[in-house]
């Protein structure tokens, strides 16, 4: 599921920012969405980050949102090598950001289930430092996959 | 983009945000936030600032009857009632520059 909404560009593997905001716009950025509709996808992002961080935890954090302006299911995967304050629920910065957005009709609700896998794969990714040592986005994208398979 | 058409949109963003936060699918991923929801609502009311009284009235009535008070178009398609718009109104250039809504089923309308 993960490797099917991926694209090499969509993996960013050596994020450049260094705090909550601009690694929200970073992220979205790979998007390239126009400008209008950047900048809503990014306000709803940052309202479901007033409630509560997406960072999960041990490095790891999942920013989501749904937006009227997006026409299907995005997702963006970004690594910081030295990591960003994200007020993740341990204190801990973040390394690894999967940024999910969805259109709120999204037929099938692949929103809700890929945000539960990848809920799943952070889990494992959690326990492992490995994914700090792999350069290239594709090779990133296999990883991904072979950890969403495993059981 | 219109600007309450903006309002508009992030309007029906938070709502549909508040409505799956408290969702037992949304929950069971991990994710719990329901005791913080009030602050989304905090942002609703400043979102609502800038919408004329009578759009909003009819948002909220349109939200009543289909769940939603705004609803994307897609290939010319309403996606809140599945017709297919006059090709008129597929055909102008600043199509998301005014407030339109759909002369089927009368929700507001953005094309996506």
């Amino acid at each position: 599921m993960l490797e099917k909404l991926l694209d090499k560009d969509r993996v960013i593997l050596d994020l450049k920012s260094k705090n909550k905001d601009d690694v929200l716009k970073e992220l979205l950025a790979a998007l390239k969405l126009p400008e209008d509709k950047e900048k809503l996808v990014y306000e709803a992002l940052k309202k479901r980050e007033s409630i509560g961080s997406t960072g999960i935890g041990k490095g790891i954090a999942i920013p989501h949102t749904r937006s009227l302006v997006l026409d299907r299911v995005y997702l963006v995967v970004g690594r910081s090598k030295e990591g960003v304050d994200f007020d993740a629920l341990d204190g801990k910065p973040v390394h690894l950001f999967f940024l999910l957005c969805a259109p709120p009709q999204d037929p099938g609700t692949t929103y809700l289930l890929t945000l539960g896998k990848i809920a799943h794969v952070a889990r494992k990714l959690s326990k492992r430092e490995d994914y700090m040592d792999i350069e290239d986005p594709g090779e990133f994208i296999k990883y991904l996959a072979k950890l969403e398979e495993e059981e | 983009m219109h600007p309450v058409l903006e309002a508009l949109i992030a309007l029906n963003d938070l709502d549909v945000m508040i409505q799956e936060l408290q969702s037992p699918d949304y929950r069971e991923i991990g994710f719990d936030v329901e005791d913080q929801i009030f602050k989304l609502e905090k942002a609703r009311a400043e979102i609502i600032k800038k919408i004329p009284e009578e759009v909003l009235k009819k948002y909220e009535k349109l939200k009543k009857k289909y769940k939603r008070g705004i609803a994307p178009v897609i290939g010319g398609v309403c996606m809140n009632c599945f017709s297919l718009l006059p090709i008129a109104m597929t055909s102008e250039a600043d199509r998301n520059e005014k407030l339109s809504t759909c002369p089927n089923c009368g929700i507001f309308i953005y094309w996506v």
